[in-house]
């Protein structure tokens, strides 16, 4: 908590209806975020009950300096994945942070299943288990209209609430399913709506309309005109404002880096109808914030759906950045930006994680051809470039109709595993890959990052970085960044401010707020996370010499060319290594 | 040799998307060249503002990093790195 | 020239609330989304508009009509100006206002009025809120 010296947390137990609150000075030595996130996850966890079990946490927390300095502003949320088994985290922007911080929350941790369908509310002065039977099954953007209307709180939310929720694929349970916050972020990765959707959670609404005393007042205010600065006049951050995250389509399709056609290819020839430029020439509206930040990100993109005959139109908008693109765009071999909007809207309303779906559906589209599976388990013919029959298997994926989509829901890997074609289902450890294909960085990143996302450890950074290649060093800078980035999910920064938040800045901040922190005391804040990470992920029964990578990673050429399955082997061994000494030894 | 640039590089090489220089020994050489035309200390500015560069589309850290050995006919892009998103 | 503030384009508004941060840090010394004199919200969630609520410095203020103590005074260029010793606190004046522009600090008792100071306007990223010459 800002200018205390104790972590709030709020314990909520979804059956009874109970709460409780703890103030906790032993978690400030995991300043925030992540750090206590993953403290209280594995005080938590019940690694002898199965993962959907009912008593298993969920755990939601902001970090040490959310929203008082500008681009501080993400949640965290930790989980057992229903995807991979094993360590499950994820991060969202919009609203959340903020209200959490304004409600007087660092943490929320959720436990039981409640007993009807349900959602929560969580306000400065209360906290309810509601009824949600009637809005059990709503698609994303009916489920908003209603709560927003219920959580009203004498007619003064406005601004200081936050909403997440799910869509049906989490209520049915789909391994992907993802958490929409505030209608245009989300939670999306590794399935913690279908965590949400077993413990007969809806949606969480979080209002705060507290006021903090800020005891540094000069010093605050100094150091907050720098960052803003820093933030919006300096070139830091351009690009995000400009046309977006989609700016990467054009280095990694250029470099050989860009998964096509479910990784067939390594670049796509029509990535110039799909590149950042396009989508903000034809389709971008409006650009939007988190709020904390000024940079404003998030593109809106627009199209045009003629829904019925007699000219009957309706305005379809989403959310897009790069990774979306990539994956219900390129990896499907789809060029049109307004088919690409269709297939993120689709994505939204059934409340999918949008990179799972988009490298499933890739996956399924190449095992159709090649006869793993026939148009008996698929319904529709799944074609690279042919948006319309994807359309349809996604609503098919989020309803599980079928036998086939019921396996599909838990993954590619477990699809694989029971109709074939392994080689070239694109996940690793489960997660199914992000947008980079730049060679042993981003594969040994995704394999040995503790929840196997790109963002772990920046993995695709060291291919694209004109140093010579060397397995020891990649290892270790591997390793290096995955604790660094344990210590800046803890304030929680958003990722994009990687350049403008060094360490000084870092210490500096936190000085304005009452911490006395050195370099050394980053490091090892850093690294004690990183431990408990570890150990979660060990008690989930997960072991990194078990990862099995598919075939097509070391057959289809990286922007670095072909990569030797031994390479990769060795360096994950080493990894392997470096983690179990690292977990047995003494400091931090 | 033709070197190209691309996105926000071009903000350093005057506007210029392309340029033809005579074959240099390896990529240092090159940087080396671009800083005489462009500007002192080219080196930096990559490193500092994180591109990219490939040699005939491939990355350079298997193919000898800055030292890469450039040959007459070789085509060099200089991009702004990917990044997350 | 005496000055007022101004929301003037709306339409590019990122819903960032550094204003409302701005404002509640700089001129109340409080983090907070309540003490602030200038409010975002939206019409009707995320996908609707931004709206910008704050005084629009009227030329005969309705928030000072009701006033039992005399603690609002006009300002120079519009609006009013507060003088805290002399409030009771009624929320006479939070009712008046014609746009719900006054918001009320509770930890003090005092309604929270903009005096146009302009400090939101110098850290709105897009522009979007100016002080512009007052029409009175």
């Amino acid at each position: 908590m800002i200018n205390e010296k104790y972590i709030k947390v709020l314990y909520i137990n979804l059956e009874t209806e109970k709460i409780h609150i703890e103030h906790r000075e032993d978690l400030m030595q995991y300043l925030g975020g992540v750090g206590i996130a993953s403290k209280l996850f594995l005080e938590n966890l019940k690694p002898d009950l199965p993962p959907m079990d009912a008593e298993q946490p969920i755990v939601f927390a902001i970090g040490a300096a959310t929203y008082v300095f500008p681009v501080i502003t993400k949640t965290v949320a930790m989980f057992i994945s229903p995807l991979t088994g094993e360590l499950g985290e994820s991060y969202a922007g919009a609203r959340l942070a903020m209200t959490l911080l304004m409600a007087g929350y660092d943490a929320v941790v959720i436990t039981g299943k409640a007993k009807k369908q349900s959602y929560l509310s969580i306000a400065t002065n209360n906290v309810s288990v509601k009824d949600a039977r009637a809005i059990w099954g709503l698609s994303v953007t009916e489920v908003g209209q209603y709560i927003r209307d219920r959580e009203r709180h004498k007619g003064q939310a406005d601004g200081k609430r936050s909403i997440l929720y799910i869509g049906p694929a989490g209520e049915n349970g789909v391994s992907f399913a993802g958490v929409t916050v505030d209608t245009y972020r989300h939670f999306g990765r590794l399935g913690l709506g279908a965590c949400m959707g077993a413990k007969n959670l809806k949606a969480i609404s979080v209002y705060g309309n507290r006021s903090i005393p800020i005891l540094n007042h000069k010093k605050y205010l100094k150091l907050y005109q720098q960052l803003y600065k820093k933030s919006t006049v300096t070139e830091y951050m351009a690009k995000y404002h400009d046309s977006g995250t989609p700016e990467n389509i054009m280095p990694l399709n250029k470099g050989g880096g860009l998964p096509t056609r479910n990784m067939r290819t390594n670049s796509f020839e029509e990535a110039g109808r799909v590149c950042g430029e396009s989508f903000a020439l034809k389709n971008l509206v409006r650009k939007m914030s988190c709020t904390g930040c000024p940079v404003g990100c998030i593109h809106i993109g627009m199209y045009r759906r003629e829904f019925d005959k007699g000219h009957e139109y309706e305005a379809i908008s989403v959310s897009y950045d790069y990774e979306l693109i990539f994956a219900l765009g390129i990896f499907l071999g789809i060029s049109n930006t307004d088919s690409i909007i269709a297939l993120i809207n689709e994505v939204e309303e059934y409340g999918l994680d949008a990179i799972s779906t988009g490298v499933c559906l890739g996956w399924a589209t190449d095992a159709l051809e090649k006869g793993y599976i026939t148009d008996e388990d698929t319904l529709v013919n799944l074609q690279f470039g042919k948006p319309e029959a994807y359309i349809t298997a996604i609503g098919n994926l989020a309803k599980g109709v079928n036998a086939f989509y019921q396996a599909l829901g838990k993954g590619s890997r477990h699809a694989a595993s029971i109709y074939g074609g392994g080689e070239f289902a694109m996940q690793i450890a489960g997660n199914e890959m992000a947008g980079y294909h730049t060679g042993y960085g981003s594969l040994v990143g995704a394999a040995v990052g503790a929840r196997h996302s790109h963002l772990d450890n920046g993995g695709y950074s060291l291919d694209q970085n004109n140093e010579a290649f060397d397995e020891d060093k990649y290892v270790d800078a591997l390793f290096t960044e995955e604790c660094e980035r344990c210590m800046t999910n803890s304030l929680i920064m958003c990722l994009f401010a990687r350049k403008i938040y060094d360490r000084q800045t870092i210490i500096d901040s936190l000085n304005a707020l009452g911490w006395t922190l050195t370099d050394e005391d980053l490091t090892a804040i850093g690294r004690r996370i990183y431990k408990i990470k570890l150990e979660i992920k060990k008690a989930l029964g997960f072991r990194q010499m078990g990862v099995k990578i598919p075939k097509r990673f070391f057959e289809t050429p990286s922007m670095n060319g072909i990569l030797d399955e031994d390479v990769v082997k060795s360096m994950i061994r080493k990894y392997s290594e470096k983690t179990e000494e690292f977990l047995t030894s003494e400091g931090d | 040799m033709i070197v190209m640039f691309y996105g926000e590089v071009k903000k350093f090489t005057n506007g210029d998307n392309l340029i033809k220089v005579d074959a240099l020994y390896d990529l240092n050489s090159l940087i080396d060249k671009l800083s005489e035309l462009y500007s002192k200390d080219f080196h930096k500015i990559v490193t500092e503002n994180e591109w990219l560069i490939l040699i005939n589309g491939e990355a350079t850290t298997t193919t000898g990093a800055m030292n890469t050995r450039l040959k007459e006919h070789d085509k060099i892009e200089i991009l702004p790195m990917a990044e997350t998103g | 020239m005496p000055k007022m503030l101004r929301s003037i384009e709306m339409n590019k508004c990122l819903g960032c609330f550094t204003c409302m941060n701005v404002c509640a840090s700089f001129n109340h010394k409080n983090h907070s989304l309540v003490k602030s004199a200038i409010r975002i919200r939206t019409t009707g969630g995320m996908a609707s508009n931004f709206i910008c609520i704050v005084c629009l410095a009227c030329a005969k203020p309705a928030c000072m009509e009701p006033c039992p103590s005399n603690a609002l005074v006009k300002r120079d260029g519009g609006g009013v100006l507060l003088t805290k010793e002399k409030c009771i606190g009624c929320r006479l004046c939070e009712k008046a206002c014609i746009v719900s522009a006054v918001n009320f600090d509770e930890e003090h008792n005092h309604p929270i009025i903009c005096h146009h100071c302009g400090i939101c306007t110098r850290f709105c990223p897009h522009d979007c809120l100016q002080l512009i010459d007052s029409n009175h």
